[in-house]
Formats: structure tokens, sequence, C-alpha cells
């Protein structure tokens, strides 16, 4: 317990130095490092998230590192190119119900993370004027093959942000773009708003009855 | 006589194609173009997932209550290990000696001194298990995958990994091990259990995100294959597809801050 604390001061020590250190721009890898190293802490230092419970996790997430994700350019690159033809207050939409959605699948995918499991960090290397960058992490779980997760990670006005992430080379993200297209192309832009506002409020139900 | 046959042939060939185009019509005219057989994988997708809930998944759920982690993970290091072999070999053929090095080398060290593979020594001192198959070799040979594929029970694959796994089968050592029979078929009832078992939690996963299980397993086959062909770094997302270049950020800005 003791120990957990310390790790968590140095955690927080080791980030106010590094916000210091980089005050204008975190470097993409640095970013990555942080926000799974704050994840990997925070998931092992309660009993009931280790139980599943993501609720909390959800919560936790939208006050600290939600904001290093761009859910913008994740939802335009499910969508694919029909993103053209919706209407700002679709997008909007779009971006919130498919927000939701994946705020619960990264919750789920990464609640379970024990403590026996450590994450390694490939080697980084960029160009000063690389626009996007993969960062390279392993996930390695005693007695299993190694997982590959990659953050593919973005430059924009507001420093480096997430856009894409891929489990064993599936992205999270463009795995919906056939599901999307295809309800796009039955029904309309809305029907793709609906089918996801739906598909929400079902797991919130869920959520709520166990 | 012959010509009659080859004729006879044809037209059941004809007939095959169009009942596999017209139920591919009926579910969209918009699929996936490397799932033609749309129609018939999504019937079998159903008849897989009933055949799951009524039978399999209850008999993975007792194992997974009534075997303890570590007795499971046993089970799992035994198979795979023996599937290492394979690996290794795979590995070779593709012209991957380093990794044929790694692969073979953990067989090596887990049947020595892993007690028969029962203990993953070698990845625990850093030598990780890596993952090949026939599939894999063909598709690096150059072999196309050919359209999605639902196999019965068995599920997501596409026609070049059936007729990999095919070979996986075929070549596996497990019958050098198990010579007799029933013990040789109750290992591989044992051993699909074992890896149904293992993937219960990634079940919840996927169950939760996806909107269409169908289209969210299919998709996620073909990514997960096209990256173990390019041994991770698969060609990039498709740009072409991509709605707008650089969406979120503003390129004027970008450039000021490089100057």
């Amino acid at each position: 317990m003791v120990l957990l604390h310390i790790r968590k001061l140095f955690l927080i020590f080791g980030l106010m130095l590094a916000t210091l250190a980089h005050a204008e721009v975190v470097p993409p890898d640095v970013l990555v490092k942080q926000i799974t190293e704050e994840t990997y802490v925070y998931v092992n230092q309660d009993p009931s998230l280790q139980k599943g419970d993501i609720t909390k996790l959800v919560e936790w997430a939208e006050k600290s590192i939600l904001n290093q994700f761009d859910f913008n350019r994740m939802t335009s690159l499910a969508v694919g190119k029909d993103w053209r033809q919706a209407t700002p207050e679709q997008k909007k939409q779009l971006v919130a119900e498919f927000r939701r959605l994946l705020i619960r699948t990264f919750a789920n995918a990464f609640v379970g993370i024990k403590k026996e499991q450590r994450m390694e960090y490939k080697p980084f290397k960029m160009n000063p004027d690389d626009q996007t960058v993969v960062v390279k992490t392993l996930i390695i779980k005693p007695g299993a093959k190694p997982l590959d997760v990659n953050f593919s990670v973005e430059k924009t006005n507001d420093g480096w942000k997430v856009f894409d992430v891929t489990l064993a080379g599936v992205s999270m993200i463009t795995n919906y773009r056939d599901a999307f297209t295809q309800e796009i192309h039955t029904h309309g832009i809305d029907g793709l708003i609906k089918m996801l506002s739906d598909k929400n409020k079902q797991l919130d139900q869920k959520g709520k009855a166990s | 006589m012959q010509v009659l046959n080859k004729l006879n042939f044809r037209r059941w060939l004809a007939a095959l194609a169009l009942v596999a185009t017209l139920s591919g019509c009926a579910t969209s005219e918009l699929s996936n173009p490397r799932d033609p057989w749309e129609g018939y994988n999504r019937g079998m997708f159903q008849v897989n997932e009933a055949l799951d809930t009524v039978l399999i998944k209850p008999i993975a759920v007792t194992y997974d209550f009534i075997m303890p982690e570590p007795l499971r993970i046993l089970v799992t290091n035994f198979f795979s290990n023996i599937g290492d072999v394979m690996i290794g070999v795979n590995d070779l053929l593709q012209g991957r000696a380093e990794q044929a090095f790694n692969d073979l080398g953990r067989v090596v060290i887990n049947t020595t001194l892993g007690f028969g593979g029962l203990f993953d020594v070698a990845g625990n001192a850093g030598w990780y298990k890596s993952e090949n198959d026939f599939g894999v070799t063909f598709g690096r040979w150059g072999v196309p995958p050919g359209p999605y594929f639902v196999l019965p029970i068995l599920g997501p694959s596409d026609v070049r990994d059936t007729f990999g796994w095919a070979a996986d089968i075929a070549a596996s050592p497990l019958d050098l091990v198990l010579k007799d029979p029933t013990a040789y078929y109750t290992a591989w009832g044992v051993r699909f259990l074992n890896t149904r078992a293992n993937l219960l939690p990634a079940e919840k996963i996927i169950e939760e995100a996806a909107t269409d299980k169908y289209s969210y397993l299919r998709d996620a086959f073909m990514q997960n294959r096209l990256n173990l062909i390019y041994d991770g770094a698969p060609p990039g997302l498709d740009v072409e597809n991509e709605p707008e270049q650089k969406v979120t950020s503003a390129p004027d800005d970008a450039k000021s801050t490089q100057q």
C-alpha cells in the first residue's frame, strides 16, 4: 500500500518535471508513455477496477488523460469519405456518440491490466517535420504472446494528440469503417447517429442492471 | 460422356456462383469487396454463434471455472510449445532466420528447462513468443488472401488461410508427441477448449465495442492477418478513403512553429 503511494508520488513528481521540462510541446513518445503509465498505475491501485468496474476508470480518464485524444479525428477516420457529407451539427453528434462508445471500449480493454503485466516501449525515432507518428508499445503478459499496442499520434495546434490505437494490428478506429459506411448508405448519417446512440443507451442500461 | 460431365459441372458451378451472388446482393450491394460471399458467411457466422452459445461457451466457462489459473497456464504452455515448432519452421520458410532462432530456441529451452514445455522459461527470459503459420507463409510468398470465408465452428478465415490451416494441422508435430489416436483427438479437444476459454475476457470487449459483430470480427481478422504478413508494419491507412487530410492540424500553424 505504502509502496503504491510512493509510486504515485514519484509519478506525480515525474509528470510535474516532465511538464516543466517540456513547457512547449510534449514529444509523442513521452506523451504515450505518460498516458499508459498513468493508466497502469491507476488501474492497479484499486481492486474494484481489477474486477472490471469501468465506471470509475471512465470518470478518472475524463479528468486526466482524455484531452490527449483527438476524438474529432477518430470519428472522421472511422466514418471515412462520407464524413464530408455530414453537416456540422451531425458531425458534433457523431463525435459525441462515438466518443462515448470508444471510451467504453478503451476502458474495457485496459481495465483488466494486471500487475504482472508490464509495458515495454519500442525504440522511437522521428523526423522533426513529421506531422503524424506511430509510437509502438508491447504489453508483456507471462505465458502469452506479447500484445502489440501502437498509438498513432498527430501534431495539432494544441500539442500531440492520439488519433488511433491498434491492438495486434487491428485499429480500434478504422475497424468500424465498413459497419459505419453500410449504415450511412442504408439509413443516412442520421441513421448512424441513431445506431450509435442506441448502442450507448443499451450499454448504459446493461451497466446499471449488473 | 466426358464432355457431358464437364458441361454439367460447369452448369453446377454457374448455379453455385449465382446463388452466392444473389445471397450477396440480398445483404447489401455495398459490402466489403473482399467479402463477396457475405450471404453465406453471415449465415455460417450465425450458426457458429448459436453453436457457441448453446454448447462451446458453456463448456469453456465450466472449464474456466474448474481449472485453477496456474493449471490452465500449464495447458496453454504445453500446446504453445508444440506450436512453436511449426512457428519456427514457418519462419524458416519465410527466410527469417533470426526469428526462427528465437522461436526454435524457445522450443529447446522450454522443452528442457521448462519440463516438456509446461513452463515458458524462455518467455520469462525475454525470448518472447511470436505468431506464425502456413497462411502467413503463403501470404509472404505472394498468395492473395482470396475472399473472406467463415469456417464452420472455427470462424473467421479466408481462402488462403483455410489452406494454411489445413497445412498447419497436417504439419503439427502433435501426432509425434501423442501417438495414441484417443489421446491425440482428446488433445485437440482440450486445445480448442483451452483456446476458447482464454478468449473469454476479450469477448466482452468485442461484444460491447461492435455495432455489427459480424463485420467487426471480419475487419479485425483481415487487419490482424495483414499485420502478421507485414510483420507489424502493414502499408499505411488507405489515404484515399481518408475524409479530409489533417482535419485537426492547422497547416499554417504547424509551419510557423517549424520555422
